[in-house]
């Protein structure tokens, strides 16, 4: 009864002290009621029978009653790099802070309350990376208290991300981590704490929970805990972030086109298309060498810039060979493609080319014009002095009919008689032809005559002798073999010139003479037909300046 | 008999006294006795989001790197009886919860551990997390970008919980990214006298106003190649006009003669921070094929046309004087 009466008056202090309570909060603690207070406190917490039993956790609001104490997950690395078909590692476990290593399972003890405790992780992947492109596996997928293992799981991405895929942004990959327990009988505390008749349970500085757990347990009194009795229970989910980089990793497919024919001395422009299969944007820069002759050369395409999954189209400029006749020769290029942030990695393709045609440079061209016109002017160079030369031994007859005087009486000849004209005319042709015949003869007498004085006939004749044993030491076995003979085709030979030859040479010698004198007395008359022309033009001028 | 009787009674009395202690402070009834008295008891947990400045500070070069960020959550609470009662509560933990809220659109977060254990004190006790930080290449450079983080103070005993807000400020790096277009293409063939002009359209799609600095690789023996020395070209994230053209020349050798020569102009462009020259991005190679093929005249024809007229007209005179002499000689 005295117990009561105690727990009578406490009771009606409470209620005053409560009643009071709007009050006292401004004012300071050197007052009676924050004395009060405090001792009241640090009475319910104290370890002795009443308080403990009054103040128990389950009713006193500033008594913290934990059922399920959480695990601190958390994931090593935090980051982790992702690439096309590799493979990542990261460690999920609870940390021991004391040793830097994981704490071990078994470390802590197994609540009576929840004999069987353990942990279940899965992975949430973000909505933008499609199905099945990740394929994730913990190890060990759940870990049990009290095993002897640490408390820690191995979780391994495999990434499988489609290369049409774009992942440009890195993303955060969710880990959660549950912690499963099953519940023994909540309606009474752990049989092991229980006294010898209400039963207790001690929990550090929490106090005593004695019959007092019942009623918590109770929804009547309590939270109703009573009744997760036997069940499976989720204690605790905690959500791991893990920063996912989208690894940059750089990768370009590079499509050449189909063989190409090009002719030599051309410029082609030969398209090439290429495709960033890479993580990011990219820009490629170009490399170019040939298997073929110095000749051709060869232009790198310029540096392209593409978006992940874009194709891009770029060309080569190749200058042919510059040779004169390519039957067909082919050439491979290879292209080599990298990325301006990781020049060590290459992407190469080979574009085949076929050089066929026949080339005549410009340069030849002029040179064979330059050869051609130097022979040409010579050869009129050496006309025309020969020409001179010749007329300066004997000038050619001039036409008689072109003759101003015999023009002039040709043409009166023609109006008053055609037939005198004609014989005139045809008189004239045949006095031209021999005068020609003539001057031929002379000529090649002339000429016959200067080369005789040149070239001395001791001089001549040994040149003769060493050029015919030259010509016997190269050809001497051909000379061996049977040579078909080939009648010579005769020349043709002027009927006059064969009547001429007929005649004995005196008779020749004074035709010749005749002819000789008929053309020297021709020339005299028409050079004193122009003095008397001369003349009478200058006897004109004096009469009309005398007049 | 008596005593047993009265220890019954006492039971009975004690459970009757439990049952009302029960109804009056349960949480059913919410008004209860030892809830009223526990609003005096009450203690308010503060929280501070601090980081590491220097660390945030210095610029992270988006696409290729993370950052990570020391982030210090320091705890406290703060009570009219705090002094008092704190003691009580230092050996149990409480467990807060620490989360990315907010971050820019160019940027992606996290922070470990997400659980943080704290213990009750009224000084500031300091607990550690790393926050990560990674950014794209929308991020503009050297402007200022804010992450919100959030820590979620659970309610523990009669110390009141809470979700407190912090930011963290961080400076993204430069990125310099160029694309070309050709409008002219890439190749010429010209007449020795001629010109080539390339036309070379930059497009800046880095993050930052940038200064694009062009030259020639090993120019040809003979050839004159100019190309625009440098210009600088807007970003768009910045609302500029991220667009550029450039110039390249090309002039073959014209000296006297026939010509048939080609070659492989090579220019480097070469981007940079418009501010910041030292900040530099990678060198974009961009070739161009030039042939010249076609006849070359010196240059000084005309003088030697205007010199040669003269020159012939006294020979022919002489020449035709010559001659008459001659004639006259003959006469």
């Amino acid at each position: 009864m005295k117990h009561t009466r105690w727990v009578v008056l406490i009771f009606i202090g409470i209620l005053l002290v409560s009643s009071i309570l709007p009050q006292s909060m401004a004012q300071k603690k050197d007052r009676l009621i924050d004395k009060i207070l405090i001792r009241f406190f640090k009475y319910t917490y104290s370890n002795r029978l009443i308080p403990g039993f009054v103040f128990n956790p389950f009713i006193t609001p500033w008594k913290i009653f934990r059922l399920v104490t959480p695990d601190l997950f958390t994931a090593t690395p935090s980051t982790v790099d992702i690439e096309y078909l590799n493979q990542t590692e990261i460690i999920i476990g609870v940390k021991d802070p004391e040793t830097g290593g994981y704490q071990r399972a078994d470390e802590k003890p197994i609540q009576p309350l929840f004999p069987s405790e353990y942990f279940t992780f899965k992975l949430e992947i973000p909505e933008e990376i499609p199905k099945d492109a990740l394929v994730y596996t913990f190890d060990p997928p759940m870990i049990k208290r009290g095993e002897k293992t640490e408390l820690k799981t191995k979780l391994t991405i495999i990434s499988n991300i489609p290369k049409n895929v774009t992942l440009a942004k890195n993303l955060v990959f969710r880990v959660n981590v549950t912690k499963w327990q099953v519940a023994s009988n909540l309606w009474l505390p752990p049989k092991e704490s229980r006294g010898l008749i209400l039963g207790t349970l001690r929990t550090g500085r929490v106090g005593y929970i004695r019959i007092t757990w019942l009623l918590a347990a109770s929804k009547m009194f309590g939270t109703g805990f009573g009744w997760l009795s036997g069940k499976l229970l989720i204690a605790q989910t905690t959500y791991i972030d893990i920063m996912v980089k989208i690894n940059r990793f750089h990768l370009a497919k590079i499509t050449p086109p189909p063989p190409i024919e090009i002719r030599p001395n051309q410029l082609v422009s030969i398209p090439i298309e290429i495709q960033n299969l890479g993580s990011h944007v990219d820009s490629f820069n170009f490399e170019v060498n040939t298997t073929a002759d110095t000749g051709i050369k060869v232009s790198a395409p310029p540096t392209i810039t593409l978006a992940p999954g874009e194709i891009g189209h770029t060309s080569i400029e190749v200058a042919s060979s510059l040779r004169f006749h390519n039957p067909g020769t082919v050439q491979s290029i290879n292209i080599k493609a990298y990325s301006v942030y990781q020049p060590e990695k290459t992407f190469n393709s080979t574009i085949i080319l076929t050089t066929r045609g026949i080339y005549i440079s410009e340069t030849s061209w002029v040179y064979l014009i330059v050869f051609w016109t130097i022979i040409l002017v010579g050869v009129a160079i050496f006309f025309y002095r020969v020409r001179r030369k010749l007329e300066k031994i004997c000038k050619k007859p001039e036409k008689p009919w072109n003759l101003p005087e015999e023009k002039k009486h040709l043409e009166k000849l023609k109006k008053e008689n055609k037939e005198k004209y004609i014989k005139t005319l045809q008189m004239m042709r045949e006095e031209y032809i021999s005068a020609l015949l003539w001057y031929r003869s002379y000529q090649k007498a002339m000429i016959k005559k200067i080369y005789k004085k040149k070239i001395s006939p001791e001089l001549s004749r040994r040149i003769f002798s060493k050029l015919n044993s030259m010509y016997k030491q190269v050809f001497k076995k051909k000379e061996k073999e049977p040579v078909v003979k080939t009648k010579k085709k005769e020349r043709k030979i002027p009927s006059k010139i064969v009547e001429l030859k007929k005649q004995p040479l005196e008779v020749i010698k004074t035709l010749a003479d005749k002819v000789k004198k008929k053309a020297e007395r021709n020339e005299k008359e028409r050079i004193v037909l122009r003095i008397q022309r001369e003349q009478q033009k200058q006897q004109k001028k004096i009469r009309k300046n005398l007049i | 008999m008596d005593r047993n009787f009265r220890l019954i009674k006492t039971f009975i009395a004690v459970w009757i006294l439990i049952l009302c202690v029960f109804t009056a402070a349960s949480p059913i009834t919410s008004a209860g006795i030892l809830d009223k008295i526990a609003k005096a008891y009450i203690l308010y947990s503060e929280i501070q989001i601090d980081y590491n400045k220097s660390a945030a500070e210095s610029p992270i070069l988006p696409i290729t790197r993370v950052k990570e960020i020391p982030v210090y959550i320091k705890y406290r609470v703060n009570g009219f009886y705090a002094d008092e009662m704190v003691p009580y509560y230092k050996n149990i933990p409480n467990y807060i919860n620490i989360y990315v809220e907010k971050t820019p659109g160019w940027c992606t977060a996290g922070i470990l551990p997400p659980v943080l254990e704290a213990y009750t004190s009224t000084n500031w006790t300091t607990i550690n997390a790393t926050l990560t930080i990674s950014v794209d290449e929308n991020a503009s450079a050297f402007l200022d970008g804010t992450i919100k983080i959030a820590v979620k103070v659970p309610l523990f005993g009669t110390i009141q919980g809470g979700i407190f807000h912090g930011d963290i400020r961080f400076i993204p790096g430069y990125l310099p990214l160029l694309r070309f277009d050709f409008p002219t293409g890439t190749s010429k063939t010209i007449e020795p006298r001629e010109t080539a002009n390339f036309d070379i359209e930059i497009e800046n799609l880095g993050n930052a106003k940038t200064e694009v600095t062009c030259r020639v690789l090993d120019p040809p023996k003979g050839w004159t190649v100019d190309v625009t020395p440098s210009t600088t070209v807007g970003s768009k994230i910045l609302g500029d006009n991220p667009k550029q053209s450039i110039q390249l020349v090309v002039k073959p050798p014209y000296d006297f003669g026939i010509h048939n020569d080609r070659e492989v102009i090579q220019v480097v462009v070469t981007p940079s921070h418009f501010s910041d020259p030292n900040l530099k991005g990678e060198d974009y190679i961009l070739s161009f094929a030039v042939q010249s093929r076609g006849f070359s005249t010196p240059g000084f024809e005309l003088t030697l046309v205007l010199l040669a007229l003269p020159i012939i007209s006294i020979t022919v005179k002489k020449h035709r004087g010559k001659e008459n002499r001659s004639n006259r000689r003959k006469v």
